[in-house]
């Protein structure tokens, strides 16, 4: 009974597909044409669309090269960079910050003329008592 | 490609019932096919190009069904379930012929075609594509996105009912 079925199934199959195949061999002239178009529309397509590593095999290892040097280059300008900025930074921690941090520093920075003037006048009253004393044998 | 495209243009005129829509689906296929999967080796193209080629006639079945909604909806027309019939499905069809008759006329395959015609989309799918295009199980379920399970499923209702309607004049 199965193997009836299955002989009446691939009958049944075989003929649909000797119904098909001869449909399609007689498949109008026009569309085959607009077919083959298409195809060839669509090869365009896929040959435009190439990757470049397959179009040129060369590409590949020269752009790896390339982004290797750029990376080593950009972490070599990077460290240069830090280099030169830890040095000043550290100097001024030891020194100037102490001064910025410190209030009273910061005054005596604000009355720094004053305190050249008042140098100044002291220095100017201690002139005449250390005159050459060739002075007093003239009196 | 070129083994191909003939019997893939009649597969989708068979799932269509329109020669340009036909052409345009498989003209739509084939160039998405070389955009996406041109690289993929030359074994996997014709699954993937009926994956593909499916999809596209989905598409246009999804087309028709909103285009016939939004003309049937403007003209008034409801059955008595308050859906609006489709005027594709409801307009005589000229060539539609009693399979037997179409066997008499020594046309088989119009036979095939007028049987195929009453089928569920899926299981007309699982049909075009195992039996007609001749794709195994796997590339069948892979082409449909479904399991190989559902496409065993599908195509055995489809061929029981494709015999029980062509059985006298096949016979």
């Amino acid at each position: 009974m199965n193997n009836s079925h299955a002989d009446h199934d691939s009958e049944f199959v075989e003929r649909s597909r000797r119904a098909f195949a001869a449909s399609v061999a007689s498949l109008d002239e026009a569309i085959a044409l607009r077919l083959r178009q298409a195809r060839q529309r669509a090869l365009a397509e896929a040959g435009r669309r190439q990757p470049v590593w397959r179009a040129h095999p060369w590409a590949l290892p020269v752009g790896a090269a390339a982004v290797v040097c750029a990376a080593v280059i950009g972490s070599l300008v990077y460290s240069n960079q830090d280099q030169q900025m830890a040095v000043p930074f550290a100097a001024a921690s030891n020194n100037d910050m102490a001064i910025v941090l410190s209030t009273d520093n910061l005054d005596m920075y604000a009355d720094m003329d004053f305190y050249r003037w008042l140098q100044a006048q002291q220095q100017n009253q201690n002139q005449p008592a250390q005159e050459p004393p060739g002075n007093d044998d003239n009196g | 490609m070129a083994g191909v495209e003939r019997r893939a243009f009649r597969i989708a005129q068979l799932a269509l019932r329109d020669t340009d829509d036909a052409l345009d689906a498989v003209q739509e296929a084939m160039l998405q096919l070389a955009r996406r999967y041109a690289q993929r080796p030359e074994q996997e193209w014709p699954p993937l190009f009926y994956r593909i080629l499916q999809s596209r006639v989905r598409d246009c079945q999804r087309r028709r069904k909103v285009r016939n909604r939004v003309m049937s909806f403007f003209s008034g027309q409801r059955d008595e379930d308050g859906e609006a019939p489709d005027p594709i499905e409801s307009a005589p069809d000229p060539h539609q012929v009693d399979p037997a008759d179409q066997v008499v006329q020594g046309s088989a395959m119009q036979a095939l075609e007028a049987a195929m015609e009453s089928l569920p989309a899926r299981q007309r799918e699982a049909f075009l594509l195992r039996i007609l295009e001749g794709l195994d199980v796997a590339e069948t379920a892979r082409a449909m996105g479904c399991s190989e399970g559902s496409v065993k499923t599908h195509l055995s209702r489809a061929m029981h009912s494709l015999r029980e309607m062509l059985k006298e004049h096949w016979s």
